[in-house]
């Protein structure tokens, strides 16, 4: 595991099951954010030490040799540090007023916004990633790229739309019916937010996100910096899925006729399933028997 | 506005530390290895000649990955300026549909010889249309990358008011 973020309070072990690729994919989707747009910096940095950490385990080339990068630092790039901007910031540019770029500010801080756009995309991602990768379900027994649409549901995060932010003092009960309310104004009928969550769990917000190919809906409950995710993705079209275990840390909990994979990865756990044209997965720090007791829930609406 | 032993030390091995990671970023970012190496080490240049605020604050690594993310907003934003007002300054027929790939080298080159200036606008398509990174360039031309960023600069005022005049 990479020495950041070690002693913060987030787990970013997800990241260290996902592929290189998926891990670029994020940071490119990070890069291509407003400057000023919520980044969770914490994730990555997480990120990138994770690729240079392989790259050094197990070199390509990709990277420069860092004496070779130091010396041509020293004789490039030192000698010219007068001059505190951007090689490509041209005091008398008037590219600012034309093209609204914005230079470097004087100050830069560390910015590290507890909720942002990229923490969703990077956590749900993280969240569906670790239970395929992470677990023994492989995904090439998905039956579909599931991996590629993953990756590409990372290139459409510009798609978030909406935000409902939740006030702390919300009843948890309320809370937990939240979700299955906010997918009821999108149509979706279907029994698959759980109405039961551990004690202390509150809904923090709800973000959805909208792509010609699917929904996204996810739900943040926190408890006093400990998050539990609820994802659920609409698909435009319904997936020919195939399910897999091939290990044994991989639960099946069948509920409605429904199965439901459970997996653990350290103290996560990710519960994942599908039905009809969703996608499902629950992630979080979470025993196995709370997980059950959540599966169970989303369905005792309609047993009662 | 030298560094101190203290800083230089510290700077150092934040390179040694980060300068992998901040490539991945760059990489991903850019997908281009020399554009993102010379962003990285732009970030760095940065960070010397803002070392006692990078120092100072209570996370370097966050500072830096900032100031990169700056450092590649606007070397995207500026190239693609460049680009742009150079593109912009061809006289080329209106039924040529310009690709960069496409631009004859000898044809630019020929649109700007009567002008004193020509290496220059040499440069400017160095970086604009041949996507050198400043190092490169200023290695092809042996000067500094200080002196080259003065030159694109200078070159760039000369094409602005090149196209206001053509205005």
């Amino acid at each position: 595991m990479p020495e950041f973020g070690k002693n913060k309070h987030k787990d970013y072990s997800a990241f260290d099951n996902m592929s290189t690729e998926m891990l670029e994919d994020i940071l490119r989707a990070d890069s291509q954010l407003p400057i000023n747009e919520d980044s969770d910096n914490e994730a990555i940095l997480y990120i990138m030490e994770v690729i240079a950490k392989r790259e050094k385990e197990h070199p390509t080339g990709r990277f420069q040799d860092g004496h070779q990068a130091w010396e041509s630092f020293s004789e490039n790039y030192l000698p010219f540090i007068e001059d505190d901007k951007s090689l490509y910031d041209f005091e008398d540019d008037f590219a600012e007023e034309q093209t609204g770029i914005k230079y470097l500010p004087s100050t830069i801080p560390f910015q590290s916004h507890k909720k942002s756009i990229l923490s969703r995309v990077v956590f749900v991602t993280a969240a569906v990633i670790a239970l395929l990768f992470a677990s023994t379900v492989t995904a090439s027994a998905f039956g579909f790229n599931l991996w590629g649409a993953v990756a590409q549901w990372t290139r459409d995060t510009f798609g978030f739309s909406t935000t409902a932010s939740i006030s702390e003092d919300s009843e948890q009960k309320d809370s937990a019916n939240r979700l299955q309310n906010e997918l009821n104004q999108y149509g979706i009928t279907t029994a698959l937010a759980p109405t039961w969550y551990p004690d202390g769990y509150s809904l923090e917000n709800i973000d959805v996100a909208e792509t010609p190919a699917r929904t996204t809906f996810i739900a943040t409950f926190d408890n006093n910096g400990q998050e539990i995710l609820i994802t659920i993705v609409a698909m435009t079209d319904s997936p020919n899925r195939v399910y897999e275990k091939d290990g044994d840390d991989v639960t099946v909990y069948s509920v409605n006729q429904i199965k439901h994979y459970i997996m653990t990865n350290l103290d996560n756990i990710n519960v994942v399933w599908a039905t009809e044209n969703y996608e499902c997965s629950i992630s979080g720090v979470l025993s196995l028997k709370d997980a059950e007791k959540m599966i169970d829930s989303i369905y005792e609406r309609n047993s009662s | 506005m030298g560094l101190n032993d203290n800083q230089r030390r510290a700077i150092d091995e934040l390179y040694q530390n980060m300068f992998n990671p901040l490539s991945a970023y760059a990489q991903s970012a850019l997908n281009d290895r020399t554009l993102a190496e010379e962003a990285v080490q732009d970030t760095f240049r940065i960070a010397c000649a803002r070392a006692d605020k990078l120092l100072s604050s209570p996370n370097p690594k966050g500072w830096l990955l900032n100031a990169l993310k700056y450092v590649i907003q606007n070397m995207v934003r500026s190239r693609a300026y460049l680009n742009s007002i150079f593109i912009s300054s061809l006289d080329f027929d209106e039924n040529i549909i310009l690709e960069e790939a496409d631009v004859p080298d000898p044809d630019v080159d020929l649109l700007y010889s009567d002008l004193s200036v020509g290496e220059d606008y040499k440069l400017i398509k160095k970086i604009a249309l041949d996507r050198y990174s400043m190092l490169e360039a200023a290695q092809e031309l042996g000067i500094s990358i200080e002196a080259c960023k003065k030159r694109v600069q200078r070159a760039k005022r000369r094409l602005k008011k090149r196209l206001e005049e053509k205005n």
